[in-house]
């Protein structure tokens, strides 16, 4: 097909929605490590990340294809990651869409689209990325600017009052949050990319554009209830997006469009089935040759 | 003659072949011709009457018949397949040698003129329609493309139909392999007839596409013109008046032919008009069931009371409802188009008590089903292909079984396989849903917002590699 | 492979998830929680559909979750909480036992918007016709007139409630023959309920009141004020707790001559209103956050802001502006 190629473009969507898929299902152990200094966590952490995105990217640079033994342990360990991924999604399914629903199967639906997403591997899955921004801005517009009318002051507490070791965990969470799934970025191949040459200053970009949407989703939190009534819920920033009716006045308009919020950790698990994919056509090759090699020729 | 013979045995003896000797000394010259695909007028007067005035002999037969004949398609032929051919094709053959003959063009009018378009009515813009002809068909276009760059590349194409297919681009703008993959594709068809350019549609679209239409069929000449200086092309079927359209993009299905007959503000709202259609004639039915079935809080209090005090006496669940609802609808359309000029009132009157309040007052749906359905139904006829139709028909469904089953989080997946199936979607090997992903700044003026005129000055660069307008080669 | 995957999901789909018609549903509008010797016992006002003939049912139960167990089945329907209005505790409820209530609706009704209202009888309102519009509208009118109640969600509840240096308080109301009556502001474990003017001045200090009317007496006249354009600033310097309120006035009656002593009678209203309020306030804990945040940020030390709360020298500002004069 024409379009093997990735655009920077959906290669800047793609990694704006890895580097915030853990957010919502994982947000509250950093309001829970940093209390009321969570903002200033999560700035501490964005710095960490700049630094530590050049390391990925220079690793990226040099085209590391893992060794052949390397993908018997990453498998696995794909799988780990997407089962624990899918559970925690249709947990979170289950409490806010579909009460009387079955955990399993809301699991085996997100399987099933996320085997429609990854049919045809990175392209397709980076070109899905691209529409789901466009959808995950307008969703996130209308939150905004639902929200500003609701704004008060009256829970916000001096900042570093409990010194700075609660700051430096929440940073250290955020960072490892946030950098996690781009590791998964190496397997998308440098050369794949056009243009080449721009492709690094937009990952730069998505990864400080993601990073401050979180940190103005954590202020919007912190505004609306307060902190330290958010780090007693499983899902935080639930507990505002139901406010988004009071943008158009119509109420409950919110329900609809608060679905935005499932779009990346939706391609985080597409992105995965693809790896798993891949890995696995690598090994069951790799297990064909060296059974051929074994044989003895006629 | 024994051509002759071999000719009316091929035919069976079929009785619109006629056969009519004529003799001179020491020639035989035998008109044969199929009455019913020739001019019987222009045979008589043309060709017979200037042929009787002949004096032939042996050696200046041929000659005299080349010149003196007055027609400007005259071709000599020396096979016995070519003679049949020609004869199908409606020309009038005089056979004056053993496996020589000459073909007259005299092709009777079959055709009923030029007329409106039926299926895209238009406010504004040419009214004019193709036809049935072929050789008309292509000269609409060119009246409107007065330029030598205009090529029109012919096949023939059925092993009995031999249906003429015209394959028209502009040379200087369009991509040669995107010609040449139509060609290809066209000449590896092995069947027996092409009756309708429709049939063309299923060889020229990419395999593995499900859901959406990637060649657009049309009867409007000023849309094909337009698509040509783009740097798409054109595949013309004899004996059909849709031309097809290829490469289709899927925002060319929400752009009408009047688009670029109007103010650029009043057309980006019209365009956004005809995307919103789009959404609501696939999610409307579903949204409205799962607010019904499994989350009856996505909707404000005094909405979700009416919706109980109406379904209270319906004893079907949503979902029944609203499938009823639209396979009545589907069953309704197909009888409008179908029924006899004779019977249109009394079908109108039915469609309207079985879509009406007479269905409710029965107890078989509530009233908000049927705005719901209609609000859907009539959404999804705001487009002009009949695939699209077809296809957000068949999306309408797939989103209500979805909404039924899970609810808001089933619409949520029905809307992932949508864009799923909207990205995997090609045409001739290029991304269905350019110019939005990937990103095309060239051409994303003219997608669903449009920018001005003067703006838009690149054509879009996935089609052609002469990205500028309005330049000489 | 692809038709046993088609196969397979077609047959997952066709088992379906489970869902309760919209015929088989009661919606709660209001619900009320109170106690009983041994367990607790619940109200649920339902929103009436064109079959119902009964709205109010009373449930009994042991524990909090048995109790809502026992409303799955309301007169052979469910009912159905996500549109749930309003929830009235009952006071003595508040007084005995508040955190595991509020616990409990933090989970139960998680993500719904409802008032928090408090009774001492829940059977006399429930014995009304009142819902959550009804309520919506009154607590809107007394806002606007008088300002001794506003609207209380639960986010905000449970946020002052989860803040180490504030003392929640939910608005408690009273239903006299078939209409309601605002009580006060009654303070969550304890049994003292703030009255209106107490109420008021808390609404004032926390910057939510904008404008009310006041009906003063001078010599045997009265003069009916209405204040409005309220705002209220606390600083904190010095050991000194400084309190500037500013505001306009605006009378119908003719008040041309008596316009300083007006401003003086309202003044001194104010400033005893506030000087009583704070002197109720508790040794550990303050119903009014914003003076004690305001502290909190200069000390930055929860038990020195106590401290300090209760040892700084209070100091009341208060200017008035005429409607009409610049």
């Amino acid at each position: 097909m024409e379009h093997q190629k990735i655009s920077t473009l959906q290669l800047f969507s793609l990694v704006f929605f890895l580097s915030h898929a853990f957010f919502l299902f994982w947000g509250n152990t950093i309001i829970k490590a940093s209390g009321n200094d969570t903002l200033l966590a999560c700035l501490l952490g964005t710095i960490l990340n700049i630094f530590l995105i050049k390391i990925l990217l220079w690793l990226r640079k040099k085209n590391i294809n893992s060794p052949k033994i390397g993908n018997y342990i990453l498998l696995p360990l794909f799988l780990l990651l997407t089962f624990v991924l899918l559970q925690q999604m249709s947990h979170f399914i289950q409490s806010n869409f579909l009460e009387q629903g079955n955990l399993l199967q809301i699991g085996i639906l997100l399987i099933l689209i996320a085997i429609i997403i990854s049919k045809r591997n990175i392209p397709q899955v980076a070109s899905l990325a691209f529409l789901c921004l466009i959808i995950f801005c307008i969703g996130f517009a209308s939150n905004i600017i639902g929200m500003v009318p609701l704004i008060t002051s009256d829970h916000l507490k001096p900042l570093l009052t409990n010194g700075i070791i609660p700051i430096l965990k929440g940073a250290l969470l955020f960072s490892f949050h946030t950098i996690l799934p781009l590791l998964l970025l190496l397997f998308v191949p440098y050369h794949n990319v056009t243009p080449k040459e721009k492709q690094n200053k937009y990952i730069y970009f998505a990864l400080i554009i993601s990073n401050l949407i979180t940190i103005i989703q954590y202020t919007m939190i912190s505004f609306g209830p307060s902190i330290l009534a958010a780090s007693t819920y499983t899902y935080p920033y639930m507990l505002i997006i139901h406010k988004i009716s009071s943008f158009v006045n119509l109420d409950r308009i919110g329900y609809f469009i608060s679905l935005y919020v499932l779009l990346d950790s939706t391609i985080l698990l597409g992105f995965m089935f693809t790896l798993i994919k891949m890995l696995w056509f690598d090994i069951h090759n790799h297990f064909e040759k060296s059974k051929r090699s074994v044989l003895p020729n006629h | 003659m024994e051509t002759v013979e071999m000719i009316k045995k091929a035919f069976g003896n079929s009785s619109d072949l006629i056969v009519r000797p004529f003799y001179w000394d020491q020639v035989e010259v035998t008109l044969v011709e199929c009455e019913t695909l020739t001019s019987s007028t222009f045979v008589n007067e043309y060709i017979l009457q200037r042929l009787t005035r002949l004096t032939l002999t042996p050696q200046n037969k041929e000659t005299a018949l080349f010149n003196l004949l007055p027609n400007n398609s005259i071709t000599i032929l020396n096979d016995v397949q070519q003679m049949y051919d020609y004869i199908c094709k409606g020309f009038a053959l005089l056979v004056y040698d053993e496996k020589k003959a000459m073909a007259i063009e005299a092709k009777a009018d079959l055709d009923r003129g030029i007329g409106q378009s039926d299926s895209e009515s238009t406010v504004r813009g040419s009214k004019d329609a193709f036809n049935e002809n072929l050789n008309t068909n292509v000269g609409l276009i060119r009246r409107r493309i007065r330029s030598e760059h205009c090529y029109l590349d012919s096949l023939y194409i059925g092993k009995q139909t031999r249906t003429k297919i015209g394959i028209m681009y502009m040379n200087t703008i369009v991509e040669s392999k995107n010609v040449d993959t139509i060609k290809k594709r066209l000449q590896k068809i092995n069947t027996d007839g092409i009756l309708d350019s429709g049939v063309l549609k299923g060889y020229l679209e990419d395999k593995h596409n499900f859901f959406f239409p990637t060649v657009m069929a049309t009867e409007r000449p000023d849309k094909v013109s337009q698509a040509l200086l783009e740097g798409k092309i054109a595949v013309i079927a004899d004996n059909s008046p849709y031309v097809l359209l290829t490469p289709s993009f899927f925002v060319d299905y929400l752009h009408a032919s009047d688009d670029y007959y109007q103010k650029s503000f009043n057309i980006s709202f019209l365009r956004i008009l005809r995307f919103l259609a789009f959404l609501i004639s696939i999610f409307v039915p579903a949204i409205y069931i799962a607010v019904t079935t499994h989350n009856q809080d996505a909707i404000p209090l005094n909405l979700l009371l009416n919706f109980t005090n109406q379904r209270q006496s319906v004893p079907f669940s949503a979902l029944v409802e609203a499938l009823f609802m639209s396979i009545s609808f589907e069953i309704l359309r197909e009888s409008d188009i179908r029924k006899p000029a004779a019977m249109g009132s009394a079908v109108s009157i039915l469609g309207g008590l079985i879509l009406g309040d007479a269905a409710v007052a029965a107890g078989i749906i509530s009233p908000i089903m049927i705005i719901v359905i209609s609000i859907s139904a009539i959404s999804g006829l705001a487009f002009s292909s009949m695939e699209m139709i077809a296809a957000l028909r068949s999306l309408r469904f797939l989103m209500m079984v979805f909404a039924m089953f899970f609810g808001v989080f089933g619409i949520y997946c029905g809307g992932f396989i949508l864009l799923a199936s909207l990205s995997t979607t090609s045409t001739l090997s290029l991304p269905y849903l350019a110019p939005v992903s990937p990103f095309i700044k060239e051409e994303i003026g003219d997608s669903i917002i449009k920018t001005k005129r003067k703006k838009v000055k690149k054509r879009n660069p996935l089609l052609t590699k002469n990205t500028t307008r309005g330049r000489d080669v | 492979m692809k038709k046993i995957l088609l196969i397979g999901c077609l047959l997952f789909l066709l088992s379906g998830t489970p869902y309760t018609e919209l015929n088989n549903i009661r919606i709660v509008d209001t619900i009320g929680i109170g106690k009983t010797e041994d367990g607790y016992y619940l109200y649920i006002r339902t929103v009436p559909t064109n079959n119902d003939d009964e709205t109010v049912y009373r449930v009994e139960g042991k524990s909090l979750g048995s109790l809502f167990q026992e409303t799955t089945k309301l007169a052979y329907k469910t009912a159905y909480y996500k549109h749930l209005g309003t929830v009235i505790i009952e006071s003595s409820l508040l007084e005995a036992n508040s955190q595991e209530i509020i616990y409990f609706l933090k989970e139960k009704f998680t993500q719904i918007n409802y008032l928090l209202l408090t009774t001492p009888d829940l059977a006399a309102f429930f014995a009304t016709d009142i819902d959550t519009y009804d309520l919506e509208q009154f607590i809107k009118q007394e806002q606007a007139t008088n300002g001794t109640i506003h609207i209380l969600t639960f986010d905000q509840l449970y946020a002052n409630f989860l803040d180490p240096l504030e003392q929640a308080a939910i608005p408690q109301i009273r239903v006299q023959n078939q209409e309601i009556n605002v009580a006060g502001l009654q303070i969550i474990d304890e049994s003292t309920v703030l009255n209106q003017q107490q109420a008021r001045s808390h609404y004032l200090l926390s910057d939510q009141l904008t404008k009310f009317q006041q009906t003063i007496t001078l010599d045997q006249q009265a003069y009916n004020l209405q204040l409005y354009n309220l705002g209220t600033t606390i600083r904190y310097q010095n050991n000194t707790l400084t309190i500037k309120i500013k505001g306009m006035l605006d009378s119908d009656d003719f008040v041309a001559n008596y316009k300083k002593r007006l401003e003086e009678a309202i003044t001194k209203q104010l400033t005893d209103e506030i000087i009583a309020l704070l002197a109720e306030q508790q040794q550990e804990k303050a119903t009014t956050t914003p003076i004690i945040n305001t502290i909190y940020r200069k000390i930055r030390n929860q038990k020195r802001s106590i401290e300090a709360f209760h040892k700084a020298t209070l100091i009341i500002d208060i200017n008035w502006q005429w409607k009409g004069e610049i």
